[in-house]
């Protein structure tokens, strides 16, 4: 017990814990912050209504889907990667029994991630007490409400405290459940930046997944905040969160038996010489293979640093995470071929109608780059960690080793988008797709063969992959902090995005970011001649051409700004313990 | 040739390295010994190039080092726990670091691998190393490509007692070379055993040891 509340207490007093808290806070005040009256004269703003349509409107219109994983594992979901790479663990098992260091922990993960979104709420409602104005007096219209709604009896004045702590607890379960999934990915694979990636990855594909199989009203994201249309009664949507709990722990605890159990680590070992014995004779002729002539030069230098990032671990995520976007995301039509299916998966079609912030396109979005983002993660944490020390000195300056990072980073770019497009060719070509031209009507009006969209897609993710990767090598090489490289990489195309929706479509070329959504821009909508004024208005601001040379323009910039930011850091004074 | 002349180093108001001047005369082996914190790898970091003082000036074989040149030329390095790429082997690893600056071929990196008694572990995955091999390949990047300057901080960490004999053995060889070594060692015997000369560092301040 002492053992629990001390992990407890770590969970509930750090930076994470802190951040968790703000970032609850800013999905329930998401909804104003289009209002620029709420900040500057909130007693007005909030007076404006009462607390139970601020509440209810915040907690309907938050971005909780997104938010209650990432906050969730925040506080304490990283503990084993931070005590394995510490070694702590092996202090720690020696003072205690393994099932009882795991159970404390965990319990502790799943309750200081609640506690986080339980603080974060609190002040919020608290806020709302303090400004928002009287209950309703419309009695008439509070029942009507009540009548019509799922939650009934609850959303009556007198009742709604109890609704408020219903609808919390809904949150708070959620976040047990993303806490726990995020220590049995620290298991499988204990980095954070994986975890990191992973927890949210899995809260997307499987609302996605789940609303497919299951039906939409059970989707997670729908229990813990119900969508209008897709109510479950109170005691069945306890029941399911309960259940999707149960599983969270069955999987985390599935992925701690596969770590500590006995019998998985024999086997692994087993496979391990088993491979070992197959593949030595392999890997001992599989040389670096460089030319002796180019040892020593600056081509050499590149050839290594490409060799170093351009590594299997890196690059399967990006074989895969397309493949899983291009199944949850409905049917495949019956006639389709590779160009459809990759206009599906990297054009960024969610976004085509979205009329209020589109939450989950911003999501499947930034599960898109998401490898990427994890292999540059992984790849600049090791070159500026550790192997720093064996490398820096082999070149002839700083400016030089900092080079070669940079390029080999847009190398990295390159070959991730390549595989990512490659894997969807390969399951298109499995699937029985007709041929890689897509069919669109053009200006004739005629339906023909067209392949040049599809090198105009395939060069608008390329250069938003680069823009993204830079920004975070950029911010990873100034803070010497992964996860403040891998904020620089999501915050601004999610910002972005989340502005875009805001926008309507003449207006689009306005977000910066919007320069890359293929699928808005005059490829997908022609102009439109208005009949009224009798002038021609474009549906999309966005041509295609400004597209690609201004996100062009983007890279270029950006990769020779990275190239010299080494100057403003001392890289060598930095504390380089991998 | 290494000469230290009134080197200071700040972090913040913390002041790592105070008026040190200090001499290294080239083919012998210098020891530095101090306690944790003293100083002892800030120094070898300014020698090396890695950080560079705030006044004073580090000179080896007549470059000033960060003006002249950014790093010494032939050198070897082994400073804290050195980084490698965990899911490819020790040579692997070594022929990455050798492209860089040298050209040695496989057989020069097996017999580097040998001397530091890791033949045998050469094809392995440096992430199935144990904490002493990986230190014994840290010390095999440093000697690729003969170096003419050593700098080894604590190398004889995490080393069982053969490998300490090895490497002392090692040493010695190298010295014979007229290779010049830098050595930072909390076990006395070592200092005893190898170095030609000995400063002590505390606290910032370098002086030399009887």
């Amino acid at each position: 017990m002492r053992n629990f509340l001390r992990q407890l207490q770590r969970g509930v007093s750090n930076g994470g814990f802190l951040a968790a808290v703000a970032l609850t806070l800013y999905s329930w005040w998401f909804v104003n912050s289009n209002a620029s009256l709420s900040l500057s004269d909130p007693r007005a703003y909030f007076g404006s209504g009462d607390f139970s349509y601020h509440f209810r409107v915040s907690l309907e219109l938050g971005f909780f889907h997104t938010a209650i994983p990432l906050a969730a594992m925040l506080p304490l979901g990283f503990w084993l990667c931070e005590e394995i790479s510490t070694r702590y663990i092996d202090l720690a098992l020696g003072r205690q029994n393994l099932r009882g260091y795991l159970s404390g922990r965990m319990a502790a993960a799943a309750l200081s991630g609640a506690l986080a979104v339980l603080a974060g709420s609190l002040i919020y409602i608290l806020w709302l007490l303090l400004l928002s104005g009287p209950a309703s007096t419309d009695e008439a219209l509070t029942r009507m409400l009540a009548e019509h709604s799922v939650h009934g009896w609850r959303l009556l004045p007198g009742y709604f405290h109890v609704y408020v702590t219903e609808s919390v607890a809904r949150l708070l379960l959620s976040a047990m459940v993303w806490a726990l999934v995020a220590c049995g990915f620290s298991a499988l694979w204990p980095n954070k930046a994986f975890v990191f990636v992973a927890v949210f990855a899995a809260s997307v594909l499987l609302d996605a997944l789940v609303g497919a199989l299951f039906g939409q009203e059970n989707r997670l994201s729908n229990l813990q905040v119900q969508s209008r249309g897709l109510e479950v009664p109170l005691n069945l949507a306890f029941l399911r969160q309960t259940l999707y709990l149960l599983g969270a722990l069955l999987f985390s605890a599935f992925a701690l038996f596969l770590r500590f159990g006995k019998g998985p680590k024999r086997a692994w070992q087993r496979a391990r010489h088993w491979a070992a014995g197959r593949l030595a004779g392999g890997r001992a002729r599989l040389g670096l293979m460089l030319p002796r002539a180019v040892c020593a030069t600056g081509l050499g230098r590149l050839m290594v640093d490409l060799r170093a990032f351009l590594s299997v671990k890196t690059l399967l995520p990006a074989a895969i995470v397309p493949l899983i976007l291009l199944f949850s995301g409905g049917a495949v039509p019956l006639r389709f071929s590779v160009g459809d299916l990759w206009l599906r998966v990297f054009s960024g079609l969610p976004w085509v109608e979205a009329t209020w912030a589109d939450v989950q396109g911003t999501a499947l979005w930034a599960v898109l780059f998401s490898p990427v983002l994890l292999g540059n993660a992984l790849n600049l944490s090791r070159e500026l960690g550790g192997r720093c020390l064996s490398t820096l000195h082999r070149h002839p300056s700083v400016l030089a080793w900092w080079r070669g990072k940079c390029l080999a980073t847009a190398a990295y770019s390159l070959a991730a988008v390549g595989v990512m497009f490659l894997s969807v060719l390969v399951a298109g070509l499995v699937m029985g797709a007709r041929g890689v031209a897509v069919y669109r009507q053009g200006a004739e009006g005629f339906v023909s063969a067209n392949i040049s969209v599809l090198w105009a897609l395939f060069c608008v993710f390329l250069f938003q992959t680069l823009v993204l990767s830079l920004m975070q090598t950029a911010v990873h090489l100034l803070t010497g902090s992964m996860q403040a490289g891998a904020l620089a990489f999501l915050l601004p195309m999610m910002v972005c995005l989340l502005l875009y929706a805001d926008f309507d479509r003449p207006r689009n070329g306005e977000v910066l970011f919007n320069w890359g959504m293929l699928a808005r821009s005059e490829l997908f909508s022609p102009a439109l001649e208005l009949t009224g004024e009798g002038e021609p208005l474009p549906l999309a601001a966005v041509p295609v051409q400004k597209a690609l040379w201004g996100l062009f323009a983007w890279a270029a910039g950006l990769f020779l700004a990275c190239t010299q930011l080494v100057r403003l850091v001392r890289v060598g004074e930095r504390d380089l313990r991998a | 040739m290494i000469e230290i002349s009134r080197v200071n180093k700040f972090y913040g108001k913390q002041q790592v390295l105070k008026d040190v001047s200090v001499s290294f005369r080239p083919g012998l082996i210098h020891g530095l010994v101090g306690r944790n914190g003293s100083g002892k790898t800030q120094l070898f970091k300014v020698i090396c190039g890695f950080v560079l003082p705030d006044s004073g000036e580090v000179r080896v074989e007549g470059r000033r080092i960060g003006r002249e040149r950014r790093f010494p030329q032939s050198m070897g390095l082994l400073i804290e726990s050195p980084g490698f790429l965990p899911g490819y082997s020790g040579l692997f690893n070594l022929q990455m670091l050798a492209a860089m600056n040298t050209r040695l071929s496989k057989s020069e990196l097996l017999a580097i691998l040998g001397q530091v008694g890791l033949g045998e572990a050469a094809h392995r995955k440096v992430g199935k190393y144990s904490l002493g091999m990986r230190q014994r390949l840290g010390l095999a990047q440093a000697l690729m490509g003969r170096p003419r300057l050593l700098i080894l901080d604590e190398p004889f960490n995490g080393l069982d007692k053969r490998g300490v004999e090895e490497v002392r053995g090692m040493l010695r060889g190298l010295k014979a070379d007229g290779v010049t070594i830098l050595l930072a060692s909390h076990n006395p015997e070592d200092i005893r055993l190898l170095c030609d000369s000995v400063d002590e560092m505390d606290a910032g301040l370098l002086s030399p040891m009887a």
